[in-house]
């Protein structure tokens, strides 16, 4: 309860400060808000059932559940200056008492969530972007690129990004920022990360539609527990396209240079990510994301398919993530919406001294993740919605699951 | 001296005279093809207002106005227009604002403030006297200087005023999508869908 406590007390100080969304489809920040809004509240309730509501842990006990949440956006917009601003708080109560491995997992958890993205173009010359946002969540956004299974307990993520950005030409500019973020997670021991980058991407304008970029990086993690810490270096080029007025997409590909304390040398890697939005026609969008590159986040795990189920960690781990969503409106009051969420991770290179008896070499995971369903507007204010989301992890450490999520809900906004 | 400059002159204004008729026919003519295609398919109007301007900058002032009248615009689609004849043709913003104005006068607001956008990012100013001018005689913000491009290597491509999708920004709990009535700009894409 106290951590409850800690992660609402840090949003409420979130809220004073200036905090943000970052997710694996956002490369570029969206600074598309082009009219102010007005501070709006949403506020609804979700029932639905849960086949495995503990899932990496083998009780598949089928729980119905319920989810009541209260927010609030504000949007100003200047030729100057854009702020965006965001909270959240949540409740998610399970009615079966859930326990895992003999042990009892909380039945109702606490979120709480904001954001804050602030654009202010001091000079023509000169502008300077923040992107900032805490989630204390239950379940895992994979969009955001921290995660790769369900775990048990909440998880807290931040994140803050702030940049500089210079335009020294016509055509060429530079932004050169620091990034903090990290993730802590209540009840899963060896997965706290916390990061700190420096970066610099040159930017140069080849026309209307395109700018090319080539991205310097640095960062530093530091691990949890057993997890040692690594040091990444990126040198990216890329390009920003715009396609179509309504077409646009983000790419940057280039080599990951990886040391990790412990492992055996430096190594080197190729690494890509890319974007694309598009809003086909008038009723039918998409928005995509794809990453390949080696990951800090999932390190470690513990091998049930070996005995004594030996804590493995790697010096990291290949992740290709791969990502979409589409809404599409059928008529004034409903739309449809699905998405899919894919990871496949390999788990390379074995710190033995790190590192379990017997533990495997190396370990493969997949991870599946779909949901589908629509909103439906019964009135102005008051939309009603229904979801079925779907989820399965194969795995090499025997601890494969699959999960069956339904629910159906209402929210108003005001 | 005097009757050989007038034959001259005569003589340049007799050919010049059907090439300037000529453009002017052709924008006529290609004003048409874009009411048709935007009247039958006006979920596409701005496509066929970017690649038309993309491929005649001269004639951007019909394509906008054609597109405008066509789809029957409001004031939030009239500046979409505009964005994407701008995107296509910056060298013409002005005659394209201009335009716009002048076909619909009710969205004077929307295309200042898109203007002003991209005063902003570094193009060109629009007068509070009630016409386009040059930045430095711009109020209200900083010196700027406009570009030959009109494009700002700063800006992030996802930065204009059509945003092709949804705010990543406005929040989704793990159970609920925002629907595509929360977002002004889908709204009113699907008002015009709609109607």
């Amino acid at each position: 309860m106290k951590k409850h406590f800690a992660a609402i007390t840090a949003v409420g100080m979130g809220l004073a400060g200036s905090l943000c969304a970052q997710s694996l489809y956002d490369l570029a920040p969206d600074q598309a808000e082009s009219d102010s809004l007005p501070l709006t509240w949403t506020a609804g309730i979700n029932v639905g059932i849960d086949d495995n509501p503990t899932p990496l842990l083998g009780n598949d006990d089928t729980s119905a559940y319920a989810q009541g949440y209260v927010g609030v956006t504000f949007l100003t917009n200047t030729p100057q200056s854009t702020l965006s601003v965001g909270a959240q708080i949540g409740v998610i109560h399970y009615f079966d008492n859930l326990d895992a491995l003999g042990t009892d997992v909380d039945d109702t958890t606490f979120t709480a969530s904001v954001y804050a993205n602030w654009t202010h173009r001091i000079s023509e010359r000169l502008r300077f972007v923040s992107r900032n946002n805490l989630a204390y969540e239950l379940e895992p956004d994979y969009s955001t690129g921290f995660q790769s299974q369900r775990q048990t307990g909440n998880y807290f993520t931040y994140s803050t990004d702030n940049a500089l950005g210079y335009r020294w030409s016509e055509r060429l500019a530079t932004y050169t920022g620091i990034r903090l973020n990290g993730i802590t997670f209540d009840d899963f021991s060896g997965g706290d990360r916390f990061t700190w980058t420096l970066y610099n991407d040159f930017r140069y304008q080849l026309n209307n539609r395109t700018v090319a970029t080539l991205t310097y990086r640095y960062s530093e993690t530091d691990g949890d527990q057993n997890v040692s810490d690594t040091r990444n270096q990126f040198l990216l080029a890329g390009l920003e396209h715009r396609f179509t007025p309504q077409t646009t997409g983000t790419i940057r590909a280039g080599v990951q240079l990886r040391d990790v304390d412990g492992g055996d040398s430096s190594s080197s890697s190729p690494y890509v990510e890319a974007t694309l939005r598009s809003q086909v026609n008038q009723r039918f969008s998409v928005n995509a994301y794809a990453r390949y590159g080696v990951e800090d986040y999932s390190r470690s795990l513990q091998n049930f398919d070996i005995a004594g189920a030996p804590f493995g960690v790697y010096e990291g781990a290949d992740t290709l993530r791969i990502g979409f969503t589409a809404n599409y409106q059928v008529s004034r009051p409903l739309s449809l919406t699905a998405g899919v969420n894919y990871a496949s991770l390999s788990y390379d290179d074995l710190i033995t001294g790190l590192s379990g008896p017997n533990s495997a070499s190396s370990v493969d995971e997949d991870l599946f993740n779909a949901f589908v369903g629509f909103n439906y507007n019964i009135n102005d204010n008051l939309v009603l919605n229904a979801r079925y989301n779907y989820e399965e992890l194969s795995s090499d450490a025997g601890r494969d699951y699959d999960r069956n999520r339904y629910s159906i809900g209402v929210s108003t906004t005001f | 001296m005097k009757n050989t400059l007038k034959f001259a002159l005569t003589a340049l204004l007799l050919v010049a005279a059907p090439t300037a008729s000529a453009d002017v026919a052709d924008c006529v003519n290609l004003s048409n093809a874009v009411k048709a295609a935007v009247a039958s398919d006006s979920s596409r109007v701005l496509e066929i207002v970017a690649s038309n301007v993309a491929s005649n900058e001269s004639c951007a002032c019909e394509i906008v106005k054609a597109a405008i009248v066509a789809s029957d615009a409001d004031k939030k689609q009239v500046a979409k227009i505009v964005n994407a004849a701008i995107l296509e043709a910056p060298s013409q913003i002005r005659i394209i604002a201009q335009c716009a104005i002048a076909t619909a006068p009710d969205a004077v607001s929307n295309v200042q403030a898109l203007l002003e956008k991209y005063d902003a990012a570094g193009g060109e100013g629009y007068s509070e006297k009630g016409g386009l001018s040059n930045s430095k005689d711009a109020k209200g913000g900083p010196a700027r200087t406009s570009t030959p491009s009109g494009a700002n290597p700063l800006d992030y491509p996802f930065q204009s005023i059509d945003s092709p999708i949804q705010k990543d920004g406005q929040f989704q709990p793990s159970f609920f999508i925002t629907p595509l009535e929360e977002d002004p700009g889908a709204t009113n894409l699907l008002e015009t869908a709609l109607n």
